[in-house]
């Protein structure tokens, strides 16, 4: 099997019994609990698009490794088509479920992991890309979830990793064994590693010498003894449990973003899935690889679908009220598509300007300042996309009654009358409910926070803008001497 | 290009029941570890489950408390393989085996 159908996928997801903590309580069943249900979902989802042979395309792609068809979220990018290719399924995806692709992160990681494990092989004659490619191998044979683990818990920000009080702050080595690593520690906002078969982990930034046992990459399945979930838990968690019936939700079936705080207590790292344990040296080029591939993705595709829903949505409530036409609401609309259609051509133009790293490596990442760039501009944009949803889509969006209120037989047909304009109460309503999920959710920080928060990007511009040559260029057409 | 990625391993339970299933290499020193030093089968987090464990020439000999039937017992384990990313593999020769009593 190299492609796993949607059901097989949540057939797996029936028997996968990861150790999850959600509002309160332990989860059992992953989708059985309402919250936790809209993450394997939209997994589920992200299975079934690779399924369409109108995707295939975008969702399919051709193992280096063994030359089968495999899903592209577990594909390593060999040439500019995949790169292409890989933003253009961030796009399809976040517009098919309105939330993470939560196999995005994975994805991205292991591009990665291929690129650096080669590297180190090379310089340092270590057997880690033999191992990932084993690993890599098996995980395209069975189509696994693969979701990605990045962030640290971090402690105090100004302190090194090891000089945190709290040293579980920092995912690190514990026990070096004959045939594996024990590991402790905490990453947080991960999305959608509870529905994941594995997760990639990865160092957390930079690390110096003498940092050596927070240099870790490895896979970790996601019931491995010793692993806890802490989901995420906020109004929306509350509302999706309370509600009743899913319809009464801005997205009934996915949901907002679900991630959690992944503690891993003595977990168990067999070697062949080790991909880096010790060589701080190479921890900064695996994260920045990662940083490279997820901005062009998470920052300048992924959003664009969330962008292209929330435009569709924001002109239907338009229409609803009979203002489509009006000039500054038609002004607003347009605003909303530059900011969106910018961030989607910096992700192409970093696709198209993308290149192998390292030379002779055979993978191939991103153009690094279009990547940034497209991830920058969109961090901004969806802001003002989002207050000209919440603009145009007035102030019902944020005050308006719940939809099952529409059937009770004393105030439903008061809210008809309230509420129906150029369409009907419960159209409006709808819609309302929709740009609620987008404009007051937690989509806005997220989209600030995802791929790393605009400040990393702004130093990125630092260190690949030449703005000597910018000078030298101005002052030759100035004629002005040195 | 073929890559050696599996390790088969054979679940026993009684005389009569058995399973294979397929992992990824390093599976079954990961269940050793869980089993042995921590006492915990992968998917199941409620203590006391795992009443004993052993390894001895590549068998991992369990002990699972409670007085289950078989088809109960490979359930449980069904679960705790799948929990590893180890899959149901039809014939194969296992390398590794685990023998639940």
């Amino acid at each position: 099997m190299a492609l796993k159908t949607a059901q097989q996928y949540l057939d797996d997801m029936e028997k996968l019994v990861p150790r999850v903590y959600c509002g309160g309580k332990w989860v059992k069943n992953l989708l059985e609990n309402p919250v936790t249900r809209s993450m394997v979902m939209a997994n589920s989802m992200i299975y079934a698009l690779a399924e369409d042979p109108k995707n295939k395309e975008v969702m399919v792609a051709t193992s280096h490794l063994t030359g089968e068809p495999i899903n592209r979220n577990l594909n390593v990018a060999r040439n500019i088509h995949d790169l292409d290719m890989r933003q253009e399924m961030a796009l399809l995806t976040s517009q098919s479920v309105g939330t993470c692709n939560y196999r995005c992160v994975g994805c991205d990681a292991l591009n990665s992991v291929a690129a650096t494990t080669w590297e180190m092989d090379r310089d340092l004659g270590t057997q880690y890309e033999a191992n990932f490619n084993k690993w890599l191998a098996y995980a395209q044979a069975n189509d696994l979830a693969v979701s990605g683990a990045i962030t640290d818990a971090k402690g105090d920000r100004r302190k090194r990793p090891s000089q945190q009080e709290e040293v579980d702050t920092f995912v690190h080595l514990v026990e070096k064994r004959p045939d594996g690593i024990v590991v402790r520690g905490i990453k947080v906002s991960q999305s959608g590693a509870i529905g994941s078969h594995e997760t990639l982990v990865l160092p957390g930034g930079a690390l110096r010498e003498g940092e050596e046992k927070f240099a870790l990459a490895f896979a970790v399945q996601n019931s491995a003894p010793g692993l806890t979930y802490i989901c995420q838990y906020n109004a929306y968690s509350a509302e999706r449990e309370a509600c009743g019936d899913v319809c009464e939700l801005g997205n009934p079936l996915y949901g907002q973003r679900e991630t959690s705080t992944m503690v891993f207590d003595n977990v168990f790292i067999p070697w062949e899935r080790v991909f880096l344990c010790g060589e701080t040296k190479y921890c900064g080029r695996m994260v920045t690889r990662f940083a490279k591939a997820h901005r062009m993705n998470c920052g300048g595709a992924c959003k664009v679908g969330f962008a292209d829903l929330i435009i569709g949505g924001t002109m239907l409530a338009a229409e609803y009220i009979g203002v489509e036409k009006v000039p500054h609401i038609q002004e607003k609309i347009i605003d909303m598509v530059r900011f969106s259609e910018t961030s989607h051509a910096c992700a192409i133009a970093a696709a198209m300007r993308g290149r192998e790293e390292p030379k002779g490596s055979g993978v191939y990442l991103p153009d690094d300042l279009f990547g940034n760039a497209a991830k920058l501009n969109i961090a901004h944009g969806f802001w003002e996309i989002i207050k000209n949803a919440g603009d145009i889509g007035g102030g019902l969006v944020v005050t308006m009654p719940r939809m099952k209120d529409l059937d009770d037989p004393e105030v439903g047909p008061m809210l008809k009358k309230a509420f129906g304009a150029a369409a009907p109460a419960d159209k409006r309503m709808k819609v309302a409910k929709f740009l609620q999920h987008w404009s007051a959710g937690l989509h806005g920080p997220g989209t600030w926070h995802g791929a790393g928060a605009p400040q990393t990007q702004r130093f990125m511009f630092t260190v690949l803008t030449d703005f000597d040559a910018k000078k030298k260029m101005a002052k030759k057409l100035m004629q002005m001497e040195d | 290009m073929q890559f050696d990625t599996d390790e088969i391993i054979q679940v026993r339970i009684g005389k009569s029941l058995s399973r294979n299933y397929a992992g990824y290499k390093g599976t079954f020193a990961a269940l050793i570890y869980n089993c042995v030093e921590k006492k915990a089968l992968p998917g199941f987090h409620e203590k006391g489950l795992v009443a004993g464990a052993e390894m001895e020439n590549e068998t991992l000999s369990l002990r699972l408390s409670g007085n289950r039937p078989d088809d109960a017992l490979m359930e449980i384990m069904d679960i705790a393989l799948r929990n590893v990313s180890a899959f149901p593999r039809e014939g194969g020769e296992a390398r590794f085996s685990i023998t639940i009593g």
